[in-house]
């Protein structure tokens, strides 16, 4: 297209430009820099003159012998790093007592399964069971607030500490009981899993026909899964969960396949991704590295570049398939301030009843559990009694409170990453960074990069939608 | 673990005076190990990026073209001239450009007068792809769906647009394209056509399908860095500063 060379707006280019994003500065190859402003999603590569041009103008001088055609000014003022007025924070902020329109039931502590890396240790306990009254009063405590905040929804959740459909009469019991009840509140309930996928087909009929999704853990490789997945006797699981996995695909049932990759499994990783996407319909497959905790707190990490190259592979391949894999803290695209919902008010009952925030804190006897177990039934009435200090700790891990994050172009996508990770490895309440931060950085500038590609091979620029939900459940995000 | 620093500061061991550059990312992020070498191409001016976004106007100071041109003494001097102006006889562009025909087509002529205009990257304005979902060439059908898929949520306005406008099968198509750029689809440059397969459709009686063929050549030459020749890539420039007369919102109007 040929240029009139006669500007349409002159009163927008006669005034110093002035930035208008936050702007983070990624060193790459031959002294070229990403250059991201991650709440604009806008992104590009360039030469140090270009970062030293915007440096200078964030400040407030403008060298205008950088710039003599007006060309980097006008490309940046597209972008919207330049003179596009006041920069959306994607913060929400919670206060006073918690009313949750969602309950996530740990509904047991056993398992069906002895997996070497379970970060629960499951089985290895004591076995302890919800009774279905606990899970009544959580789902009516749910359904008072929806009506409360005249929603039209809530959220039932069966998740771990051990396998929820182990104690299945409290999965059905339960979610028939919320749909009762929930009817006669004129509300829908939405209700999901997190599963090992060892189920019979009684099971598997029962949960297409009443969950909206589920989170299925499965390692990829047969051979893998069952390294790692085994039943109590010892035998390997993969048989019994690719049974599950086929009567979803065949019943177009929503799910996510979750790989947890040990150290052991890293150069596998391609492969077993690659079955994944041939052999299944998932679109949703997440990737982790094995949490060095319970069973495996002695292992050696898995959070390591090795684990960063096999990822790489393994979504090289991912794409060949139309298939895209995902790492919880790397999310280009979601903007927010909360990594998980423990900074949301996250409402999660123990098998006893009491409230934790954490989906790894499903105890009260975690080390950690002080920390994250916000609140016990009201002995005296039908809800429940909540320690604010306990609560507000909590809301103040948001990533916008976090010292240490300030300075990461990751922030607003990670949000900080899981605080009881955190706790783990630094056995301290103040953030101070660990391994998974480095694989958020490099998968995060990937998928800059990727959008960049994506976009032409120049710039990437696509603006929030400000009426998006920002909201995150984090790395248990259930479909 | 040491405190992450990315905020935006001057590089101070640049001691260059280099003009600013914008960096092409040539490479998908997975087809790099760790050190992350080979995935950029050659520095563009930011004049060139931004004609690749169709913007003709960068500021209320006029782009400038050099050219370089013999004098009457036979020297080559060099001279600068506002971006879009004709070329003088004899002269040679110097700029990161390419020379493209302001002149109308006729049959299979051309009064070719050339003008220099930034060689652009992907211009991919939303014409009328939409409506060749069902076109009965696969190929057509291919590039119409890739090209939505590149544009992506970006362009759901003129996609909801093109659905008002199309027959129920047809909207239904796009509506399946919609929702296939919700759910995360991506475009495949495993199945976007051949260049020989593109270029057949340069210079074709439907201005649609002529617009089409440049824009994925264009994106075959940034993603995909295929190597076209000279006459074709000049083409190809050619049908994509054109591209803009045809965009929906002309229609829609």
């Amino acid at each position: 297209m040929a240029s009139t060379g006669v500007c349409t707006d002159p009163a927008a280019v006669d005034a110093a430009p002035g930035v208008s994003a936050e702007i983070f500065v990624i060193p790459l190859e031959d002294g070229q820099h990403l250059v991201y402003a991650p709440l604009r999603q806008a992104a590009f590569v360039a030469n140090a003159r270009t970062v030293n041009f915007l440096a200078d103008l964030q400040a407030g001088f403008f060298d205008e012998s950088a710039d003599p055609d007006g060309a980097l000014v006008a490309l940046l003022r597209r972008l919207n790093v330049l003179d596009a007025g006041e920069e959306p924070r994607p913060i929400t902020t919670f206060g006073g007592d918690p009313e949750p329109t969602s309950v996530t039931l740990f509904l047991t502590t056993a398992c069906n399964l002895r997996c070497t890396y379970c970060y629960a240790s499951a089985g290895d306990f004591p076995q302890r069971f919800m009774p279905l009254d606990v899970a009544r009063r959580g789902i009516d405590y749910v359904i008072r607030n929806a009506v409360k905040k005249n929603e039209a929804s809530i959220e039932v959740n069966y998740h771990g500490g051990g396998e929820p459909t182990v104690n299945w009469k409290v999965v059905t019991g339960s979610f028939d009981y919320a749909q009762r009840k929930a009817a006669e509140a004129n509300l829908e309930v939405y209700a999901s899993a997190a599963t090992n996928g060892v189920l019979s087909d009684k099971q598997i009929d029962w949960i297409i026909a009443n969950l909206e999704g589920v989170s299925l853990s499965y390692d990829g490789l047969p051979a893998a899964h069952d390294t790692h997945r085994r039943t109590i006797s010892g035998k390997g699981s993969s048989e019994r969960v690719m049974h599950t996995i086929r009567r979803f695909d065949e019943a177009h049932f929503p799910y996510g396949i979750r790989v947890t990759v040990t150290h052991d499994h890293i150069p596998l990783l391609p492969d077993s991704v690659e079955f994944i996407c041939s052999a299944f319909g998932t679109q949703h497959i997440q990737v982790e590295p094995a949490y060095q905790m319970g069973r495996w707190r002695d292992a050696p990490s898995a959070e390591t570049a090795a684990f960063i190259d096999a990822y790489r592979e393994a979504q090289r391949r991912a794409h060949t398939y139309g298939k895209t894999i995902t790492f919880s803290g790397a999310r280009v695209g979601t903007l927010t301030n909360h990594f998980c919902g423990i900074t949301q008010d996250s409402f999660c009952l123990s098998p006893d009843g009491n409230v934790s925030a954490c989906f790894e804190v499903f105890s009260e006897d975690n080390p950690w559990a002080n920390l994250f177990f916000y609140g016990t039934p009201d002995e005296k009435g039908e809800g429940y009694l909540f320690e604010l200090p306990v609560l507000n700790h909590l809301r103040t891990q948001a990533v916008q409170h976090r010292a240490f994050c300030q300075g990461c172009f990751a922030k607003w996508t990670c949000a900080g990453d899981c605080y009881h990770k955190s706790l783990t490895v630094n056995q301290d309440v103040v953030f101070s960074g660990t391994d998974r931060c480095h694989i958020i950085r490099e998968l995060t500038q990937d998928q800059i990069l990727e959008n960049i590609v994506q976009a032409g091979g120049l710039v990437w620029h696509q603006p929030a939608d400000p009426h998006a939900d920002v909201r995150s459940a984090g790395k248990e995000m259930l479909l | 673990m040491t405190q992450p620093r990315f905020e935006l500061t001057r590089i101070y061991e640049d001691g260059t005076r280099e003009p600013p550059e914008i960096v092409p990312v040539t490479a998908m992020p997975w087809e790099t190990k760790m050190d992350r070498r080979g995935f950029l191409g050659t520095g563009l001016a930011a004049a060139a990026v931004l004609a690749a976004f169709g913007v003709a106007c960068a500021s209320s100071r006029p782009k400038k073209t050099r050219i370089k041109k013999k004098n009457k003494y036979g020297r080559t001097v060099t001279e600068t001239l506002p971006c879009g102006s004709p070329i003088p006889p004899g002269a040679t562009c110097t700029c990161n450009c390419v020379r493209v025909s302001t002149g109308r087509r006729t049959g299979s002529s051309c009064r070719c007068n050339l003008v220099c205009s930034c060689n652009k990257v992907c211009t991919c304005v939303p014409i009328c792809q939409a409506h060749k979902l069902l076109h009965n060439d696969p190929l057509v059908r291919t590039m119409a769906r890739q090209l939505l898929l590149i544009m992506g949520a970006a362009q759901f306005e003129y996609l909801h647009w093109a659905a008002r406008k199309a027959k129920p099968a047809l909207r239904a198509r796009i509506h399946d394209v919609i929702a296939a750029i919700k759910q995360g689809d991506e475009p495949d440059p495993s199945v976007w056509p051949s260049v020989a397969a593109c270029a057949r459709y340069l210079g074709h009686e439907d201005p649609v399908l002529e617009v089409m063929a440049a824009q994925m050549l264009q994106q075959k030459l940034s993603v995909q860095s295929v190597d076209l020749a000279e006459p074709l890539r000049v083409r190809v420039a050619e049908v994509l500063a054109e591209a803009p007369k045809m965009h929906w919102r002309h229609h829609a109007a």
